[in-house]
């Protein structure tokens, strides 16, 4: 019964993805209700943030059976990119509750199961990595259960928006979706199918979107780049760290001296960070612009902006380039 | 370099001032920036919008710190706070308009 369970709720997460897939290929103005049109076009303003997260939720679960399969549950691959893929379906849940379609309620929902899944992960990752099977083999039980479950909760949320009755649920939410809409009508009514394109039409709004490199990505990579260049200069990895300001001049001057490859290593990351800041900073500006805004606010964000990305490198770039040779 | 310890130090001293409020005042004229800009237009949320203001003012502020030594710890409150703006903001930034 659980076994049966399990596969109803794969397969329900596998046709979630493939109705969102199908939906973000679409027009948002294509028939439907209005609140279904709604949540579609929702998700179609994110639409890359959207991708990433239910494309590795796909993946993620393609990997769910093969984690339990006695035949593969004990491949370091599968392990590894369950724990990898896993935390990465976490991580784009968090940014996608930031516009949660539900509001707070919604985004409470997903932080709480979210944070549920992501400690069940990690619990079952460290238990992995000591080498506690039967402690590991539970906490992957439970985190398989909870990212499951929150699969569930999205089909629910296709519910929850609009007040319909069941039935008109399904054939809306599902059945119309996966058909091309208008060739069914177009079967039954052609004449109708010629007035609700030009109803359709007129109605829908038609939008521009900002070209550029995704923002939100570009901050990712940033913040990401900044903390791995930051790692190998702070006591996190190994005594001595940085030395600080208040150190005596010869504490810092030996540590530029003997460990010039953490620093090399460092400046070059940070360097790297500085790049996609400035892409990120450039990006927003011009999102801005492109959005109206008329008066100084961004050309003062701007000034910041390059400010920021520049005066940084004076110093630590030639600091690092000279501290090369060991 | 290496053999001119007062050298290296130098440019040890420059580095920290200019990853010190060298960072902390442009970062705050660019949360600044968009902040305003996108509160006016109701482009962020309004949550987003004054996270972003209250960093902005303690990145201004962090300037003071060459002054007073005790204000340091305003610097790093802009900069790992400001991570978390800048994804927020990254994400939730509209990218459409309509024509």
């Amino acid at each position: 019964m659980l076994r049966i369970g399990f596969w109803v709720c794969v397969a329900i997460g596998v046709a979630i993805v493939v109705r969102r897939v199908l939906a973000l290929r679409r027009s948002v103005a294509s028939g439907g209700p209005p609140e279904l049109a709604r949540l579609d076009a929702w998700f179609q303003t994110h639409a890359v943030l959207t991708f990433v997260h239910i494309l590795t939720a796909l993946a993620f679960l393609f990997l769910l059976p093969l984690i339990f399969w006695s035949r593969t549950r004990r491949s370091i691959f599968i392990q590894r990119a369950y724990y990898g893929i896993g935390a990465v379906v976490a991580i784009t849940a968090y940014a996608m509750s930031a516009y949660s379609v539900g509001g707070w309620v919604e985004r409470t929902a997903v932080l709480f199961f979210n944070t549920l899944f992501l400690t069940t992960l990690g619990v079952s990752f460290y238990a992995w990595t000591t080498g506690l099977v039967e402690e590991q083999r539970r906490w992957t039980l439970r985190s398989a259960a909870t990212v499951l479950g929150i699969g569930n909760g999205c089909l629910l949320r296709n519910f929850a928006v609009h007040p319909l009755d069941p039935a008109t649920v399904l054939r809306s939410g599902f059945l119309d979706r996966l058909c091309d809409q208008c060739r069914r009508h177009g079967t039954l009514a052609q004449q109708a199918l010629h007035s609700d394109k030009r109803k359709c039409s007129m109605n829908a709004p038609s939008y521009v979107t900002h070209k550029g490199p995704h923002a939100g990505l570009l901050a990712l990579l940033y913040a990401l780049l900044f903390w791995v260049g930051l790692y190998p200069v702070t006591a996190l990895y190994k005594q001595p760290y940085w030395p600080g300001p208040w150190e005596s001049a010869s504490v810092i001057v030996s540590y530029f001296q003997n460990y010039s490859s953490r620093v090399l290593f460092c400046i070059v990351l940070q360097l790297g960070a500085l790049i996609c800041f400035g892409l990120f900073a450039v990006t927003i500006v011009s999102r801005l612009r492109f959005l109206g805004a008329k008066g100084a606010g961004a050309y003062i964000a701007l000034l910041g902006g390059f400010w920021f990305s520049r005066m940084p490198l004076l110093a630590p770039w030639p600091c690092g380039h000279c501290f090369t040779q060991e | 370099m290496i053999e001119h310890p007062p050298t290296l130090l130098a440019l040890y001293y420059l580095s920290y001032a200019l990853g010190g409020p060298g960072f902390s005042v442009p970062m705050g004229l660019f949360l600044a920036g968009v902040s305003i800009t996108a509160g006016f237009m109701k482009l962020l949320p309004r949550w987003v919008v004054i996270f972003g203001l209250l960093l902005a003012l303690a990145g201004e502020l962090s300037l003071l710190h060459l002054a007073f030594p005790k204000l340091l710890f305003l610097i790093p409150l802009v900069r790992f706070p400001g991570f978390i703006w800048l994804i927020v903001t990254g994400f939730m930034l509209p990218k459409r308009r309509e024509a």
